[in-house]
């Protein structure tokens, strides 16, 4: 569906845009892979063509798989939170620990799958793992507020908006976008050591008062410091994302009347 | 609930004042939400949205004139300011920024009503995202808390984004704000990190507390300086991205490019200037933290940063225009450069004891005039350039050949704003110039000598490439026929270029005028107390005679 | 190592920082930079509840800056996929390398 609105609404404004091979005159045989629709499925899962809308369907079994999986997870993790005490600001547990560790570690191999993935509807199937789990460390953290918030708005708004772009803005959503190998590796040394500086950095540093756990704060007490020291960014917040509703409506809106 | 409205009360001020001093702002926003209903009942045609904008505009000039009453009557304020500096603050500075801003609104929107109104079909948006982002700026100008500057920081920026783009059809454009959310998009996050580090240092979002901290943290024996510098320097690269300051210039050649010439004009002067002001608004909280201890000292690391940015950036300005083809762009690179001259200003807050300043503070005095003189040179050399490529459909130097004969009257303009750029005399821009490298030498340090040195040999590296285009529209000539812009065109660069020999003449009252902007302006002062926490003392203004007095007079 | 501190929480979101860093400076394609700015966001964010929960001295504030950032980020993003929506409209993609007109 998305593939098929990026590939044949080709923008007709101007001699700017250069022809692109497998356009509008030959929809049904796209010059990009040459395999017909009846290939194996196999050979087709990783190509870049808009041919095979099946692929479609697959990711969003996936994504839907994922969030059930991350929603499953989320009222676990919340539960687990609630009798591991760190809602109520008890010492910190095993579970605590394990959970922690679990979560700490899909963090990493989902950051990592962003960094290597290619097409960019895999970096988003990524990032959709790594905002929820995100989300988790807010619940270990005891900012049940924020967790959810995080899974309401950021997965379920932000990320939503990104995969809308990336097939609003794609020949096909699997094109990739290659970068050099030099770049590639000297960015990874860079990140690394960056990382590594980072780590020790902060590990140094003195933070006063650590260890003290604080109980959670109740969602009263957000809302009550929103409405009264925060009012006025509140209120700010209003208007900056009313200007933002005004502006990528004309940004995006055809320009035809 | 009770106690939410308890807060606002007991915070500082009555209500009724909060709301009054809120005013401007309040006006702006009012102005926002009427340009949206008007086309509801006049249709989406020009004249009705700049009637609305401009009554909008008159409203809050007005609302902004009795604020400074108020203020010069009872002092500086800041809003909510229940614990320490204040959510949002009013004082001479943010209100002086504000009529700087009014005062440029009107004069973007009279070029825009001469090249862009004819075709323009989007008015309403046009002037929804103008408004924005000039409500953005506002805030930054006055705010000391580091949350709110992110609202502020972003109000400006995303409207900004938009509104460099708003020419949807032109892929210049289109491509130009890509390039300027993309890296606006970075900046803003790199600089959310350093925020949160400072969080965990400071343990408070108030600058004033983080400005206590870092005095500590630089005393010998301090501690967490290598985490302190790395979160200031990320908080840094925030701000140093609104004022395009080198190296996180790369939008700035680009965007101003590709946007409209109308809006390019508007990031230009307004965009730059919100971020100074923020700058010299932390210095300044920076100072008051050091109090009239012998700390000032310490600050001396941070005004080196700054003036070693400054430097880069108008020298890097000054090179990279030589080799522009497009007017345009080489006035892009030129207002880099000016950035870097006007960080220069800030770098003088450093020597300043708060509490024996001589008053009005040296460098927020400069900057200021600097800032009011900047405005009609960027708004007059843009103009030219604008009503140019309107008429000859091209920015190109070319565009420009024998402009002395083809068209006079904005040729003599362009003249006088671009000498005036350089900053010779006699035109204003040499007073701009004149006041900073007063200010710089007062200082008497080595930065501020330093300084005053590059300053000079950056005035006269940019001599020769403002002189190209004199020259090209001087002394080449070519066959093409004269150029006929739009009278009201003519009259705005006109006025402006006469503004600037006004502006030498009356240097002095100008002087005066921007004095009187800089000074009794809000200084929150944090003491430290035992086991590490912060306590306010008070939120103290700088009054006329060099002595404290509280901002309160019913205290 | 059993108890989880502060620390553990700052190394995952100095992964979380790197990772965003790294996906900036290879990602070609401006919605995957977007991605990368997602990246330092969350980085902050888990720092900002991080230590609201482990310092003493913090109250509620970082939490209240962490709940700001996600609403600013969903707006940056909106702007951004509208741009985004608007240039592959005029030049048929998003491959920022092939930005090219505007240059010197």
């Amino acid at each position: 569906m998305g593939n098929q609105e990026g590939g044949t609404s080709k923008p007709r404004r101007g001699g700017v845009s250069k022809p692109r091979p497998g356009g509008m005159p030959k929809p049904k045989a796209p010059a990009c892979c040459g395999m017909g629709p009846l290939a194996p499925q196999r050979a087709w899962r990783r190509c870049a063509c808009p041919c095979h809308p099946g692929a479609h369907r697959r990711v969003a079994a996936v994504v839907l798989a994922l969030a059930v999986t991350l929603a499953g997870t989320g009222g676990v993790a919340m539960a687990a939170g609630e009798t591991a005490g760190v809602v109520r600001g008890e010492q910190p547990g095993l579970l605590e620990a394990v959970l922690f560790y679990l979560v700490a570690t899909g963090v990493v191999i989902s950051v990592l799958g962003i960094c290597l993935s290619r097409s960019v509807v895999r970096m988003a199937v990524w990032l959709f793992v790594t905002l929820g789990l995100v989300a988790l460390l807010y619940f270990l953290l005891a900012a049940t507020f924020l967790g959810a918030i995080q899974l309401i708005v950021y997965v379920g708004g932000t990320l939503v908006l990104l995969v809308f772009g990336v097939m609003l803005t794609s020949r096909s959503p699997w094109a990739r976008y290659n970068c050099r190998a030099w770049e590639l590796y000297g960015a990874g040394v860079v990140c690394l050591v960056l990382l590594v500086s980072l780590c020790l950095l902060l590990g140094r540093a003195e933070w006063v008062g650590t260890q003290a756990t604080t109980p959670g704060v109740p969602v009263a007490r957000i809302g009550e410091v929103l409405l009264s020291k925060y009012v006025l960014p509140f209120e700010a917040a209003g208007v900056l994302l009313f200007i933002v509703m005004v502006g990528a409506a004309h940004l995006a809106r055809d320009t035809k009347k | 609930m009770d106690s939410a409205v308890n807060t606002i009360m007991s915070g500082s001020e009555p209500i009724g004042r909060q709301l009054l001093l809120l005013s401007p702002l309040l006006a702006l926003v009012a102005t926002l939400l009427a340009v949206v209903v008007a086309p509801l009942f006049a249709g989406r045609g020009v004249r009705p949205v700049v009637t609305v904008v401009l009554v909008g505009l008159v409203v809050t000039f007005l609302a902004v004139l009795r604020v400074t009453g108020e203020v010069a009557h009872a002092g500086a304020a800041g809003l909510l300011a229940e614990r320490l500096s204040g959510m949002l603050i009013v004082d001479n500075l943010s209100l002086g920024y504000m009529f700087i801003l009014l005062v440029f609104l009107v004069g973007v929107m009279w070029l825009w009503w001469t090249g862009s109104a004819p075709t323009e079909q989007d008015a309403p948006e046009f002037f929804i995202l103008l408004l924005g982002s000039a409500l953005g700026m506002a805030m930054m100008a006055s705010s000391t808390n580091l949350l709110f500057i992110v609202v502020a920081m972003e109000t400006a920026s995303l409207s900004s984004y938009a509104i460099v783009g708003f020419d949807k059809k032109n892929p210049v454009g289109a491509e130009a704000s890509l390039k300027y959310v993309v890296f606006g998009g970075i900046s803003a996050a790199i600089m959310l990190y350093g925020i949160s580090l400072l969080y965990g240092l400071c343990g408070s979002l108030d600058v004033a507390v983080v400005a206590r901290y870092t005095l500590e943290a630089l005393q010998p024996g301090g501690a967490n300086v290598i985490v302190l510098t790395l979160g200031l320097l990320c908080f840094l690269a925030g701000i140093a991205f609104k004022m395009s300051a080198v190296p996180f210039h790369f939008w700035c050649p680009d965007a101003f490019e590709g946007a409209k010439i109308e809006v390019t004009t508007w990031l230009s002067v307004a965009s730059k200037a919100a971020g100074l002001i923020l700058l010299a608004r932390l210095a300044l909280t920076f100072c008051a933290a050091a109090g009239n201890q012998t700390a000032i000292p310490l600050l001396l690391p941070l005004a080196w940063v700054v003036g070693i940015l400054a430097t880069i950036t108008c020298t890097y300005g000054n090179f990279c225009a030589y080799k522009q083809q497009s007017v345009k762009r080489l006035l892009a690179y030129s207002s880099i450069a000016h950035a870097g001259y006007m960080m220069m200003a800030v770098t003088v807050f450093v020597y300043v004891d708060p509490q024996r300043a001589p008053t009005p503070l040296p460098g927020i005095g400069a900057l200021l005039t600097y800032v009011v003189i900047y405005l009609f040179m960027n708004l007059g050399a843009f103009g030219v350039t604008g009503l140019v490529a309107w008429e000859t459909g091209s920015d190109k130097l070319e565009a420009f050949t024998g402009l002395a004969r083809r068209a006079p009257w904005l040729a003599v303009p362009m003249v006088i704003c671009l000498v005036s750029l350089v900053g010779l005399p006699p035109l204003a821009g040499f007073i701009g110039k004149w006041w900073i490298l007063l200010a710089l030498g007062a200082t008497g340090g080595t930065l501020g000598w330093l300084l005053v040195l590059v300053m000079v040999l950056n005035t006269l590296i940019s001599l020769f490439y403002y002189m190209r285009i004199v020259v090209r529209m001087g002394l080449h000539d070519t066959e093409a026929g004269p150029v006929r812009p739009p009278v009201r065109g003519v009259v705005l660069v006109n006025v402006c270029a006469a503004a600037l020999i006004a502006l030498f003449v009356l240097a002095y009252p100008l002087k005066d005028l921007t004095d009187r902007f800089a000074q009794a302006l809000y200084l929150p002062v944090v003491s430290a107390t035992q086991d590490g926490k912060q306590a306010v003392v008070s939120g103290l203004p700088l009054v006329s005679d060099g002595y404290v007095e509280n901002r309160r007079p019913s205290e | 190592m059993l108890t989880i501190g502060l620390m553990h929480y700052l190394v995952v979101a100095a992964v979380l920082l790197c990772g965003g860093i790294f996906v900036m400076a290879t990602k070609r394609n401006a919605i995957g930079i977007l991605m990368g700015v997602e990246l330092v966001l969350n980085s902050a964010n888990v720092n900002l509840i991080a230590f609201d929960r482990y310092l003493c001295r913090a109250g509620i504030d970082g939490q209240i800056l962490a709940l700001f950032v996600i609403v600013l980020a969903a707006a940056e993003a909106a702007i951004a996929v509208a741009i985004c929506v608007n240039f592959y409209r005029v030049l048929a993609t998003i491959d920022v390398d092939r930005a090219t007109k505007l240059q010197g």
